[in-house]
């Protein structure tokens, strides 16, 4: 039984352009914080964003229902973001003399922030300065240990699901989940005590 | 040995990704070893920190910046489209008189073939050509719908 999401993609491969509209409704948020938590930039992943909808269209008059919807929408998102990543790397690799501020200089700026924003009350600046070294944390994992649990965390997707996205076995997707959890826990570490916390199991 | 083992598997068991055997095993070392445990309360507290993280919401011209998209899309195609049949409207110049002179050296110039030519030259090219430049094949999006809309804005501005 076909879920109903790929009987709209079917409809819209036979000229109905409503049953697309449809889904871009349904999807769009969704796609757009996926890639957002993976980026960490609003304006780009919204970019990004259209660009995986613009797939989707384009793939219309070739789209074969092999796999769920989801699967396959995830599957052009995941793609786009590696790319993404891929491209960067190489922009960073040839800008790297340019003056990037180190992590000493970044505290600093962030001790004289709060310094100076007297009125604003504290836990709204540790909350940011936390966001930070969250963004910071998922930035440093490699880009499959990143995309990988970010659909598990945020979409709440199963390993099999992930596995079928990135193309490797669910095997690699536990692997790669493991050490993504194991490079978090070093960078975060000042947050993962005293938190408001109750247990995982 | 046990521990490490055990806690290769602690993520999946977190995030119930282990079938009933395994879990089973987890748990009961789990309440035996107070490290193991420690570490699974941290692996907690990590997929805790990273789904508080704030959502974002898509801005209100995300279906019309897609549309636009689509739209330049479209139009690209058409002109490669256009191009092409450029290119076959020219080959025709050169080929056809080719074709035509080889006929004549050959001697195997009929009665008929020469109009036949002719005909083939003026007519179905043309009509093709024209045809392929129009924007004829995007209105036929449904009424009422977000595209068909923004296609008659497009049409409107122009
Ligand atoms: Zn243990």
């Amino acid at each position: 039984m076909l879920d109903p999401d790929s009987q709209l993609m079917l409809k819209f491969k036979s000229g109905d352009t409503i049953s697309f509209e449809k889904l871009v409704k349904k999807y769009k948020e969704k796609i757009v914080n996926v890639i957002y938590q993976f980026i960490g930039d609003k304006e780009e992943a919204e970019d990004l964003a259209i660009e995986v909808f613009l797939r989707v269209y384009r793939a219309r008059k070739r789209y074969k229902p092999r796999a769920k919807f989801t699967t396959w929408l995830y599957k052009i998102a995941a793609n786009l973001c590696l790319n993404e990543i891929r491209k960067k790397a190489r922009f960073q690799t040839v800008s790297l003399s340019e003056s990037i501020p180190s992590e000493a200089e970044e505290k600093l700026m962030l001790i004289e922030k709060i310094a100076n924003s007297s009125p604003s009350p504290q836990d709204i600046l540790e909350e940011k300065e936390r966001n930070t070294l969250i963004r910071k944390a998922i930035d440093s994992l490699p880009a499959k240990q990143r995309i990988a649990i970010i659909l598990q965390i945020y979409e709440g997707l199963s390993y099999k699901e992930i596995s079928k996205i990135l193309n490797c076995s669910v095997k690699s997707v536990e692997r790669r989940l493991y050490r993504a959890r194991t490079n978090l826990k070093e960078k975060l570490a000042p947050y993962l005590k005293g938190e408001k916390y109750n247990g995982g199991f | 040995m046990r521990c490490k083992r055990i806690r290769k598997k602690l993520a999946a068991y977190l995030d119930g990704e282990l079938d009933e055997r395994q879990k089973a095993l987890v748990k009961r070392h789990l309440l035996e070893c107070a490290k193991c445990r420690k570490e699974a309360d941290l692996l907690g507290r990590i997929s805790y920190l990273l789904k508080d993280r704030p959502r974002i919401k898509p801005t209100l011209s995300f279906e019309a910046d897609l549309w636009r998209r689509i739209y330049s899309l479209e139009k690209e195609e058409t002109t490669k489209k256009e191009t092409t049949l450029y290119l076959l409207k020219w080959a025709t110049y050169i080929i056809l008189p080719a074709a035509v002179a080889a006929a004549l050296i050959i001697g195997v110039f009929g009665e008929n073939l020469g109009e036949k030519i002719a005909s083939f030259e003026s007519i179905s090219l043309e009509e093709e050509y024209l045809s392929s430049i129009g924007l004829d094949s995007f209105r036929d999006f449904p009424p009422g719908s977000l595209s068909q809309a923004y296609f008659s804005l497009i049409e409107q501005t122009k």
